[in-house]
């Protein structure tokens, strides 16, 4: 029992944090002056679907709270309040007790009762502090700090007036007419209803009016056998309700169950009205089937298919090697079976790869968030902007870029954005800018957070820099001096803010991203701004690999950091102090990078122009690796070296080949890195 | 001279607490020693592994030990004994040291032995080729002197260089 439970409780748990996250990214975008009626209606709704489930499964402190939240949106989305700013605060410091609520049922910890009274206290003194009423909520305020027991919300009293519903239904024209008779008959026996519209080919509403004295929560539920749930709009026939339609999902997963089969069955012998077809309902709403058809499961068991995919991809080239031997002719059959495994392979780890991808949204969502509070804190104009919210990466590299990503924006904003009097001083606008980008390029996800503050200070880097000790001179270029942040303990800012100036953070930052494969650039520019540059791979599972022979051993490039493979000849190697040190391509020197020197592999290739020359790229540097062959091209997958052995220089990871055999991965940042180092050393 | 799996794993209580435990045997040049049999996952052949550049000479490789990438540590050329030869006979144990699954060569594997805790005897200071450190005790069993070794501590001490120095510090 208890343990059929707990699995609804989880479906509960996430689900409330949707809605929780939906509201808070809605009330954020809440254009306080003049609300969007529909954004209203939907951040009702998230209270309303929390408040509902919450009582089913007897969280009564949510539900409490949800209840007086819901209370007071109601009235303002009834027109009955206006909207103010300081009401916000309150719904999203409600929304803040919410989620830690949630926690504390999920974790098995407790929450604050102080602050969840404290809360109530407040949102009941906004819906006191209210002029007049329509809800029948509204005089209960004096006792409201001991909220639980607030009787009938508004949504459950009986309407006054006539009652008009609009929806759009949701089944078949063919079933369209049977149904709505039912309806109507069905509508009739509580109260008298009559058709004031039909659906039309511009409008694909439906509108009944219902006599005075009806349920709206009953004229809802039978609706909703009916009609899309969450296109029913019910409200007093003065009322606006509106047309705009709206599927923002509110009841998650259930609306992809479609409530017609019996009905359309009932209402079967009705002729299809020709005006009455398809395009009208596909003219309705936004398209919401994508989120309306998803299941959720299990990360790990996703992993484990990821896994799977893995190896099925070593076995099918395994065999794909040993059927290379046998004779194209004799083994046709068995030659075209293998093509068919391959591209089927290739596919299907695609197709799993892709499941394990998420919109980055998942993480650019809680800035906005972020952004408000800290600029409000700090006195500070932001405006957050951002592009390319749906951008996909693998969804390990969302749960792990999210904090460093919070981490450079909110050092944007505290050290990068200007107070506004200084801003209007240096002939800005007032409200900085924030700009949040994510695009893919090449083979990596890149992700931009941009500023329009005040720039980096390179003489207060770099005298920063000299007072730690570090080895700096004034002919850095910038690009250097601006790494110079990442450096452990390393802070700028003349005040210790509770935000930053510790200097924890940015080698933290720059470190989590390098563990995840990626790299963080920087550009700032006096006076103008600064941008900081995060490029991650696409997925920490597989890679394009390129297979290199060094005497007896083979080594996997990663593909995306190849430029161009080349064979030398001796005119273009170039010595440094009688060490052939550098190779002359397309007008570039390149120092080279002689694979068997740095890990000491003996039978190999040693002239320059025997082999074959690699031309590797990473973090903005060249070199060439110096290497016996090419051996071939090939997806890879990435083991790691060091959950049983340890982090080996010049390595990143280890795959395995299709004969069984462990390869190895360069780390091709470090290659180019020593090829740097070892450079002045020779000159 | 091969033990078979199942034996060693049909055994699963007596761990630390209980009064006997199996213990595997193995030799390296004259000396036996004796390891926690529950730290064993399998004894195989051994198979040419993929070198680690710049890696201690004892540090044979790494292989593929069903999808894991697992290294392979000579205990022959480590503690410079016995014949560091390979062949088809060589045998691989296949430890699981914490999460961490590392396959040590020895000269051969002897048998499973039940060992009573009373049995194994503090070592004095002598010289073995492992160091006293990592050693448990010593044990007599018949006409043989078993030397019981703490294999996890071996593992993971500084000088088989098998984990990053971060975790070593602790």
């Amino acid at each position: 029992m208890s343990i059929d439970m707990s699995q609804f409780y989880q479906v509960f748990f996430e689900e409330a944090q949707e809605h929780l996250d939906s509201m808070e990214s809605l009330l954020l975008g809440l254009d306080i002056g003049a609300p969007d009626a529909e954004q209203l209606n939907a951040i009702f709704r998230a209270a309303h679907s929390i408040k509902g489930s919450a009582g089913t499964f007897g969280f009564t402190d949510l539900a409490e709270v949800t209840h007086i939240l819901e209370s007071l949106l109601d009235r303002i989305r009834k027109g009955g309040l206006a909207i103010r700013a300081d009401m916000i605060d309150a719904f999203l410091a409600a929304g803040d007790v919410l989620k830690a609520l949630l926690a504390a049922h999920r974790d098995g910890g407790a929450a604050d009762p102080a602050q969840v009274a404290a809360i109530c206290q407040r949102l009941s003194a906004l819906t006191a502090g209210a002029p007049s009423s329509v809800s029948a909520a509204a005089p209960e305020p004096a006792v409201a700090a001991a909220a639980a027991q607030i009787p009938v919300p508004a949504a459950v009293t009986v309407a006054p007036e006539e009652l008009e519903a609009s929806f759009v239904l949701d089944m078949d024209a063919d079933a369209a007419v049977g149904a709505i008779d039912n309806l109507l008959a069905e509508l009739d026996r509580h109260w008298p209803a009559t058709m004031i519209k039909r659906a039309s080919a511009d409008d694909p509403r439906w509108r009944l009016r219902i006599a005075a004295g009806a349920e709206p929560e009953i004229v809802r539920g039978m609706l909703e056998f009916v009609a899309r749930s969450d296109s029913i709009r019910i409200g007093a026939t003065d009322a606006k309700a509106s047309d705009a339609d709206d599927s923002d999902g509110a009841y998650g997963l259930f609306d992809a169950v479609p409530p017609a089969p019996t009905l359309a069955a009932a209402g079967s012998e009705a002729a299809a009205p020709p005006a009455l077809t398809r395009p009208e309902r596909r003219s309705a709403p936004r398209p919401a089937a994508a989120a309306e058809s998803s299941i959720r499961v299990d990360v790990d068991k996703v992993d484990q298919l990821v896994n799977l995919i893995g190896e099925l991809v070593i076995t099918q080239s395994m065999l794909a090697q040993s059927a290379s031997t046998l004779d194209p002719v004799k083994f046709e059959r068995l030659h075209a079976g293998l093509a068919q495994l391959e591209r089927n392979t290739r596919d299907m780890q695609e197709a799993v790869m892709s499941v394990r991808m998420m919109p980055i949204s998942a993480v650019f969502s809680r800035f906005p968030r972020v952004v408000r509070d800290l600029a409000q804190k700090l006195g500070k104009q932001i405006e957050l902007r951002t592009t390319g919210e749906d951008t996909e990466l693998d969804k390990g590299l969302i749960e792990r870029i999210s904090d460093p990503l919070t981490h450079l924006i909110r050092n944007s904003i505290d050290h990068g954005v200007e107070i506004p009097a200084d801003r209007i001083a240096l002939g800005k606008p007032p409200t900085g800018t924030i700009a949040l980008k994510a695009y893919h390029q090449g083979g990596s996800i890149v992700i931009e957070v941009g500023d329009d503050g005040g720039g980096l200070n390179r003489h207060k880097i770099l005298a920063k820099a000299r007072e730690r000790g570090l080895p700096v001179h004034d002919q850095m270029s910038d690009g250097e001096v601006w790494l110079l942040i990442f450096e452990p303990g390393f802070s700028t800012a003349e005040k210790v803010t509770e935000v930053s100036g510790r200097g924890v953070g940015m080698d933290v930052v720059k470190r989590n991203i390098a563990a995840m494969g990626g790299r963080v650039e920087i550009e700032s520019m006096t006076g103008i701004g600064t941008r900081m540059t995060v490029r991650l791979p696409l997925t920490l599972a597989i890679l394009d690999g390129m297979s290199v022979a060094v005497g007896k051993e083979t080594y996997i490039v990663p593909l995306g950091h190849i430029l161009e493979s080349l064979q030398v000849e001796t005119g273009m190697i170039k010595s440094v102090s009688g060490v052939e040190r550098l190779i002359h391509v397309r007008g570039e020197y390149l120092p080279v990078v002689a694979l068997y020197e740095l890990f000491r592999i003996s039978g190999s290739k040693k002239r320059l122009d025997e082999g074959i020359m690699v031309v590797l790229e990473a973090d903005g540097a060249k070199a060439a690796l110096f290497v016996d062959a090419l051996l071939g091209q090939h997806p890879v997958v990435i083991k790691s070296l060091e959950s049983n052995y340890r982090k080996v220089p010049g390595i990143s990871a280890a795959t395995i080949m299709g004969d069984g055999h462990v390869a190895l991965i360069l780390d091709v940042a470090a290659l180019v890195q020593m090829a740097k180092s070892a450079l002045p050393e020779a000159a | 001279m091969m033990v078979q799996q199942g034996a060693a794993r049909g055994h699963d209580a007596g761990d630390e607490g209980g009064d006997t435990a199996e213990y595997l045997t193995f030799t390296l040049g004259p000396e036996e020693y004796a390891i926690d049999i529950l730290k064993v996952q399998e004894i195989r052949g051994y198979e040419l592994p993929t070198t680690i550049a710049n890696a201690p000479v004892f540090l044979k490789g790494v292989i593929n030990l069903r999808g894991t990438i697992a290294p392979i540590v000579d205990l022959r050329i480590k503690f410079n004994i016995g014949e560091a030869e390979y062949t088809p006979f060589t045998v691989v144990i296949i430890l699981n040291i914490g999460p961490r699954v590392v396959g040590i060569v020895v000269d051969s594997v002897s048998d499973v032995v039940m060992l009573n805790a009373q049995q194994i005897r503090p070592a004095p200071e002598f010289a073995a080729t492992v160091d006293t450190r990592y050693i448990n005790g010593l044990c007599t069993v018949g006409e043989r002197m078993l030397i019981v070794v703490d294999i996890e501590r071996l593992m993971l001490s500084p000088e088989m260089a098998l984990v990053d120095a971060a975790h070593q510090a602790q």
